[in-house]
């Protein structure tokens, strides 16, 4: 645990040090949802019903440039070589930076949240906890297979294209259920059917930090 | 071309200093170590030992594969062909238990440009020997950033890049250090300091691997070594023995 904390503190300082980027991704967010916005129209009607899609879309969308950068740092600086030669096991290593890449889209999102709110027009029928919990779950669910195929793609050609190729397809269970579950907190939920989506969330975020975290070791070595 | 074979022949280190090292096991064994990138070889056949507290060099051109060499023996790379065994156990799968007794000075240094020279060391030291504040100040005194360490990397000139990665490579006390290209981007200062830190290294009980063009600087510190061209090995000897033989090939 203390070499976890030890990765997620490393990344979170380098990303703080270096928030021009962050700042960019999160203006780039604010860009998407504004373009989609324009997109649906004026009607509040269809703004407010589709409000969670797009949110979640402009999320998963900025995610490949946050995602792509943790590891674009460590392998232009030669940093992961002097890693692999720390006593760090790898798994400790993935869980620091997927921890670090989850609560770098956790704030994306709630930073994103009065955008969404104003634009879309949305009022929110549950309390804003669960939104937010909602919204880590969704982050976590985006950053472990994320971190795994950043590390992949990390060294090869045309990183920016393989990264979403590989990890669009393999969160979709993940992005439907945040996006069905948000959709129900902004719009009511009369069926009390968002307990489910909820569960179904959780259970495919520890499939896979559980299946990324045995992959990582793979994925670092030559 | 000349492929003038010099060989140690089971004779002593050149350095009386190393002598007590050769009675240890070795600290690196390679046979016949290979590696291939599509249909080049980088690294052909290389076969050779490094006695332990010794300090071994690596000379050769550009592309002969020293860094390649370097890098397998670091763990990084897995040999296409050959094996290697350190402190006389070869690991086959689990490269873990003997990687983290290895400490690798790479040409890209490793570094994070956002951090500064104090954090850099805490980072990497905090993940590896947990050293004291105390420590991080002497490691910084003495690669000479103590007036530098609330500066971002990003700020360093080259050579300061190379002493405080210097400075972290210290604060992992490995047992097998090697250095690629040392004294690139180095004034003389900065080269007498690399010499003194494998100097400090040795004294330490460590064992050092330099590959560096700077062949006459690191035969004052060597004790043997080999050469290499186009991925072999064309010599091995004693570093008085690679120095002649330099001068007669590169000159």
């Amino acid at each position: 645990m203390r070499q976890v904390w030890e990765v997620l503190r490393k990344d979170l300082l380098i990303e703080w040090r270096g928030r021009s980027r962050s700042t960019g991704v999160f203006f780039f967010a604010m860009i998407l949802l504004l373009l989609f916005s324009f997109a649906l129209g004026p009607d509040s009607q269809v703004l407010r019903q589709h409000a969670g899609a797009y949110m979640w879309l402009s999320l998963l969308l900025s995610s490949t440039l946050a995602l792509s950068q943790s590891f674009r740092i460590e392998v232009e600086s030669d940093a992961l070589t002097v890693l692999r030669l720390l006593p760090v096991s790898p798994v400790s290593l993935y869980y620091g930076k997927a921890a670090a890449n989850t609560l770098v889209l956790l704030l994306l999102g709630v930073a994103s949240g009065p955008i969404v709110i104003a634009v879309f027009d949305v009022t929110l029928h549950a309390p804003i906890g669960h939104l937010l919990l909602l919204l880590l779950l969704g982050c976590a669910g985006l950053a472990a297979p994320g971190t795994l195929y950043a590390g992949i793609t990390c060294r090869a050609k045309g990183q920016e294209i393989l990264l979403p190729v590989l990890l669009f397809p393999l969160i979709v269970p993940a992005m439907l259920a945040s996006v069905k579950a948000t959709t129900l907190m902004m719009n009511g939920d009369p069926m009390g059917q968002g307990r489910s989506w909820f569960i179904l969330l959780l259970c495919f975020d520890i499939i896979y930090w559980s299946i990324s975290g045995l992959l990582f070791a793979k994925v670092i070595e030559e | 071309m000349l492929e003038e074979k010099i060989t140690v022949a089971g004779s002593a280190p050149a350095r009386s200093a190393v002598a007590p090292a050769a009675a240890r096991e070795d600290a690196i064994t390679a046979r016949d170590v290979s590696k291939r990138y599509g249909a080049h070889w980088a690294v052909s056949r290389a076969t050779f030992r490094v006695a332990q507290g010794s300090c071994f060099l690596i000379i050769g051109q550009n592309g002969a594969g020293k860094s390649t060499l370097l890098r397998i023996v670091a763990t990084l790379n897995r040999p296409t062909l050959g094996e290697l065994s350190y402190f006389g156990e070869a690991p086959r799968h689990d490269h873990a238990a003997v990687r983290h007794r290895i400490g690798l000075l790479s040409p890209r240094l490793g570094l994070y440009e956002d951090l500064t020279a104090a954090e850099s060391l805490l980072t990497f030291g905090r993940l590896s020997t947990r050293p004291s504040s105390d420590r991080i100040h002497e490691l910084l005194g003495l690669v000479g950033l103590n007036p530098s360490l609330a500066t971002p990397v990003r700020l360093f000139s080259q050579g300061m890049r190379k002493r405080l990665a210097l400075a972290c490579l210290a604060a992992q006390d490995p047992d097998l250090v090697l250095l690629d290209e040392p004294y690139g981007a180095l004034d003389p200062a900065g080269m007498t300091l690399v010499d003194n830190m494998v100097r400090r290294w040795q004294r330490q009980g460590a064992t050092v691997v330099i590959a560096t063009h700077h062949v006459e600087r690191g035969a004052e510190l060597a004790d043997d070594g080999i050469s290499l061209d186009r991925g072999r090995i064309v010599a091995k000897g004693s570093a008085e023995e690679l120095t002649r033989f330099a001068a007669a090939r590169f000159h």
